[in-house]
């Protein structure tokens, strides 16, 4: 959707990407999300886990993932989240400008 | 669709949290155990996995805001956290919830009468459209008049502005059967149902040939009248009725709540304009009787239609100078001739539930206010803990929204329970009253009034309040908070004084009425009602055909009448004071030079026992006497503005006059009546023997008789010994509208009545509730000044000298309360002036009176505040000190 997001800090709209982009291939829960975000980062990205939950939570509330609850593999229940149409389409956005915003500041970079 | 989840979030707030809460502990477990995995002991790798979560309290609720609508959840604490404060001061809380639901109740319930008879549309489509049509003589004691059949058939040919017009008129129908019965109908042309718009429920309205004399046998049947009569069966239509001993063909029954022109009509019938009718109506231009209305043309405005209609009265009154002359045809919205009357009354009545409703929201925002400064010292803790100002505002306005809100919920059965009442005792002809109810508009109305009211009255003690403490915050670290700034006491003595002065108003207002009325009600109507029950008896065409067959009857039944022993005396008339019959025709006095505009006086005819059946006095000369037959000399009786209008005082008595056929001689002179209404002069009248009627003027215009019994038995022993006499000597004829006549005069000034009452609870609301306004200010008063009482004290003040320095500052808001309301009075009072029976509106009684009330009241309301200071003990104050 065109419509401006309310202005976030670059910290979670970069969280909002990551997460959306983890769940591309399969529906996770949150520890599973952290899980994987942590080894595709090759642990560069450090912040309190429970950062994680506000946002799952407000990415649910504006329909790009939804969440429900099954038993996972150990069977304890636990909140499974997966993306939804609109929050591909909203991937795909994002990653688009995400890739034209990493190439310009490469460009700047090495201009530097 | 978010929004709406998240607002229904909001309602579930603890499966929410225990969902959120088992997420947040899965992630932690699965962190610990994956530590445990590493090797590391299951304490410590709680530790670890806490540490890497971060504050789990923190995260909850932050993950709970995404998922609720913040603003609502936080509207919703603070509206709990409201409740439980307005539990926690009960008293404080009732007083301002009935004073709330006073003022709220008192508008809401006028508001939906002001609606139910003013605001809303006639019930017909477009009914701003349709127009009263009638005919303006230039002499003022001729004035407006109805139409006369031909003229209206000229309006109706020669008019470009309507797109349909009709005429109609009232007539009384004898329902033939077991039980017969009279009701009150209209006769009309066909075109009214298309004029008004209006559908019949079953079968068809009339034809346009139905009003051609020979076809007009049907009849359209009122929605009440069907229930009643043919017990609601649709198979009346095509049924054959007898009324008036004709048959009628019912083709229709109208829909519930048409009424048209009033409550009373039952039925509608066709009315044949261009022959001989069988209802004895003479179709000319001299008889003006019928009652005109017509849908203007699309896109023609009612300036137009006017200029129109004076074009042709003109028109006619050039052609037929000898009927028509010096008349002109004006307009005016249906509307405004439905409920014009009453728009004053009602808009004064609004007025007034407006200023009680001031007065209610001032004692609100006084107590809302005290109890501000009383938590200045929480609200500079709050502040002082890091809560923003915005939000302690939203805090307080919240707690006044709760309060408001409660107000109106009570105030709404305040409402309902003030209509019901105006509903079961308000005046009939106050058109619609009946329709009042409490309705969405109503509800939406009071919703605007608390809205509007919660935000004047609320904000400003909140604003105040958060203000002071969030610039009290430093005051709290030194232990020291004290309520009451100067600038609340200088708010609260306006206040206070704002709302003496419009309750004074208030009781200025009804102090007036109220005189009005008794005035009214005292007034000489010039007839004795008590001990007076009146009837109605209808002498139908049909069975009495000619005036010998009416004036036998009529005999007889007087006769019969009067043979009661239990019965003082009997009469009839052919108009009923204050009953709404009248009948007005032109005089010709002897000796006058024949002129083209004779007087006019109101003309009755009345059987010999009249005058002393309803005790109007005879000044001079003779009453009637059953020698005052038809066949007898001609005579009549004069009142006493009459006689001395025309002639010298004293010389009325042989006089000659003739106003509906022969000349007659005055054999006497009565006193006057107030025939139309208590509060207009008497007019001239003239009295004629009902045997003596022109036979003509008899049959078409007299065929309806009250009849007026005096006896000291009861009502219904009266009418039960009539009811029996009448049908002795003719069971086909039916009592209608039986009444005692003192029941008549009471509904003649059954408006003003209700206008009193009403404006005189208005008036006891509104100054209960500036007493109370005046008690709080004088105890805050006294209270900020109990160290300053004990100083004087142990210097040796009297106790009354404290007590007088209490009460004198309740008798300084007195008087400025008194002074501003008196000003508000006089500037008012020309808007009530036009209600006003004799009373001027600045009567200085009463304003003396009213303020003299008020500022005693006043005084009274200060002294329990003043003795309590007087006993104030100096040594403990200094103590506190």
């Amino acid at each position: 959707m065109a419509t401006p997001r309310k202005r976030a800090s670059v910290l979670q709209g970069t969280l909002d990407l990551l997460v959306l982009s983890t769940l591309r291939r399969e529906p996770l829960h949150g520890f599973g999300i952290a899980q994987r975000i942590q080894q595709d980062s090759d642990e560069l990205l450090r912040v309190e886990e429970g950062s994680l939950y506000p946002a799952l939570h407000r990415l649910e509330q504006s329909g790009l993932i939804a969440g429900d609850w099954r038993d996972s593999d150990n069977g304890r229940r636990a909140r499974y989240y997966s993306l939804t149409a609109r929050g591909r389409r909203q991937l795909a956005v994002e990653l688009d400008s995400w890739q034209r915003i990493s190439q310009g500041v490469a460009l700047v970079l090495r201009l530097a | 669709m978010s929004l709406l989840r998240r607002i229904r979030n909001v309602f579930r707030p603890r499966p929410l949290a225990q969902e959120i809460d088992e997420e947040l502990r899965f992630h932690l477990d699965m962190r610990a155990r994956q530590y445990v995995a590493e090797g590391l002991p299951p304490d410590e790798a709680r530790v670890r996995a806490r540490e890497a979560f971060g504050n789990p309290l923190l995260f909850r609720e932050r993950t709970r805001d995404a998922d609720v609508w913040v603003g609502l959840d936080t509207f919703l604490q603070d509206l709990r956290q409201s409740f439980r404060m307005l539990r926690r001061s009960p008293a404080l809380t009732a007083a301002a919830v009935v004073t709330l639901a006073l003022g709220i109740g008192a508008n809401t319930g006028v508001f939906s009468l002001v609606d139910a008879v003013l605001l809303r549309p006639l019930p017909y489509p477009d009914a701003e459209r349709l127009l009263v049509l009638y005919q303006q003589h230039e002499r003022a004691d001729v004035g407006r008049t109805r139409a006369a059949p031909l003229d209206f058939l000229d309006w109706q040919a020669q008019s470009r502005s309507f797109a349909s017009m009709a005429a109609h008129v009232g007539t009384g129908f004898t329902l033939a059967g077991e039980d017969p019965e009279l009701v009150i109908g209209q006769l009309v042309s066909a075109e009214l149902f298309t004029v008004l718009g209006v559908r019949p429920l079953l079968g068809r309205t009339f034809r346009r040939d139905e009003n051609e004399a020979g076809r007009d046998g049907v009849m359209l049947l009122g929605y009440a009248l069907w229930q009643r009569r043919f017990g609601g069966d649709p198979g009346v239509l095509g049924r054959s009725v007898v009324a008036n001993g004709r048959s009628f063909t019912v083709v229709g029954v109208m829909p519930p709540g048409f009424d048209y022109p009033g409550k009373r009509y039952q039925l509608w019938v066709p009315l044949p304009l261009r022959a001989a009718n069988d209802y004895g109506l003479p179709i000319t231009r001299q008889s003006r009787y019928l009652q005109v209305v017509g849908r203007l043309r699309p896109g023609v405005t009612p300036q137009q239609a006017a200029a129109d209609l004076d074009a042709i009265g003109r028109r006619l009154s050039v052609a037929y100078p000898d009927s028509n002359a010096e008349t002109t045809v004006r307009v005016a919205s249906l509307t405004e001739e439905t409920v014009g009357a009453v728009r004053r009354p009602m808009l004064l009545l609004l007025g007034a539930a407006g200023l009680v409703l001031l007065v209610a929201c001032a004692n609100v925002g006084g107590l809302l206010l005290a109890r501000a400064s009383a938590r200045r010292a929480e609200m500079a803790l709050r502040s002082a803990l890091g809560a923003a100002v915005r939000r302690l505002i939203r805090r307080l306005l919240t707690e006044t929204v709760a309060l408001f809100a409660v107000g109106l919920a009570a105030g709404l059965v305040v409402a309902q329970a003030t209509l019901l009442a105006v509903r079961r005792f308000g005046p009939a002809d106050i058109p619609r009253l009946d329709e009042a109810v409490l309705d969405g508009r109503a509800f939406f109305f009071a919703a605007l009034v608390v809205g509007v009211a919660a935000l004047l009255f609320g904000l400003a003690p909140a604003l105040h309040a958060a203000r002071s403490g969030a610039a009290g915050a430093a005051a709290v670290a030194g232990g020291r908070v004290h309520g009451g700034a100067p600038s609340r006491q200088r708010l609260g003595n306006a206040v206070v004084v704002a709302q003496l002065g419009l309750a004074l108003a208030l009781l200025t207002g009804a102090g007036l009425v109220g005189r009005s009325l008794l005035t009214l009600q005292a007034v000489d109507k010039g007839f004795a009602a008590n001990q007076v029950v009146t009837f109605g008896l209808g002498l139908p065409p049909a069975r009495f055909p000619d005036a010998a067959s009416m004036l036998a009857v009529h005999r007889s039944l007087v006769d019969g009448l009067a043979a009661q022993p239990l019965f003082e005396a009997v009469g009839t008339t052919t108009a009923l004071p204050l009953s709404g019959q009248d009948l007005e025709n032109s005089v010709t006095l002897e000796g006058d030079a024949p002129s083209e505009d004779p007087p006019v006086a109101g003309l009755h005819g009345v059987s010999p026992g009249y005058l002393q059946a309803m005790g109007i006095p005879l000044r001079q000369g003779r009453g009637f006497t059953a020698q005052d037959r038809e066949d007898a000399r001609p005579v009549a009786i004069v009142n006493e503005t009459f006689a001395h209008l025309h002639w010298p005082p004293g010389d009325a008595l042989g006089k000659r006059l003739q106003t509906d056929g022969p000349w007659r001689t005055v054999v006497g002179v009565v006193g006057d009546v107030r025939h139309r209404r208590p509060d207009v002069s008497p007019r001239p009248e003239v009295l004629v023997p009902y045997a003596q009627l022109d036979p003509g003027f008899l049959t078409s215009w007299a065929r309806g008789v009250s009849v007026v019994v005096r006896s000291s038995a009861e009502p219904s022993v009266v009418v039960g010994l009539a009811r029996s006499a009448v049908r002795e000597i003719d069971p086909t004829l039916p009592l209608v509208e039986v009444r005692p006549m003192r029941e008549l005069v009471a509904d003649a000034t059954a408006q003003p009545r209700f206008r009193a009452l009403l404006m005189a609870g208005f008036a006891l609301i509104a100054t209960v509730l500036s007493l109370v306004g005046v008690f709080g200010v004088t105890s805050h008063f006294a209270a900020q000044r109990w160290p300053e009482i004990g100083v004087r004290m142990a210097l040796g003040a009297r106790r009354a000298d404290i007590f007088a320095l209490v009460l004198g500052r309740g008798a300084w808001l007195a008087l400025a309360g008194a002074l501003l309301g008196l000003a508000a009075a006089i500037a008012l009072s020309r808007s009530l002036s036009s209600l006003l029976f004799e009373v001027s509106p600045t009567d200085p009684t009463i304003l003396g009176l009213a303020a003299a009330v008020l500022t005693v009241a006043a005084l009274l309301a200060s002294y329990l505040p003043a003795r309590r200071a007087a006993r104030v003990d100096p040594a403990v104050t200094l103590r506190q000190r």
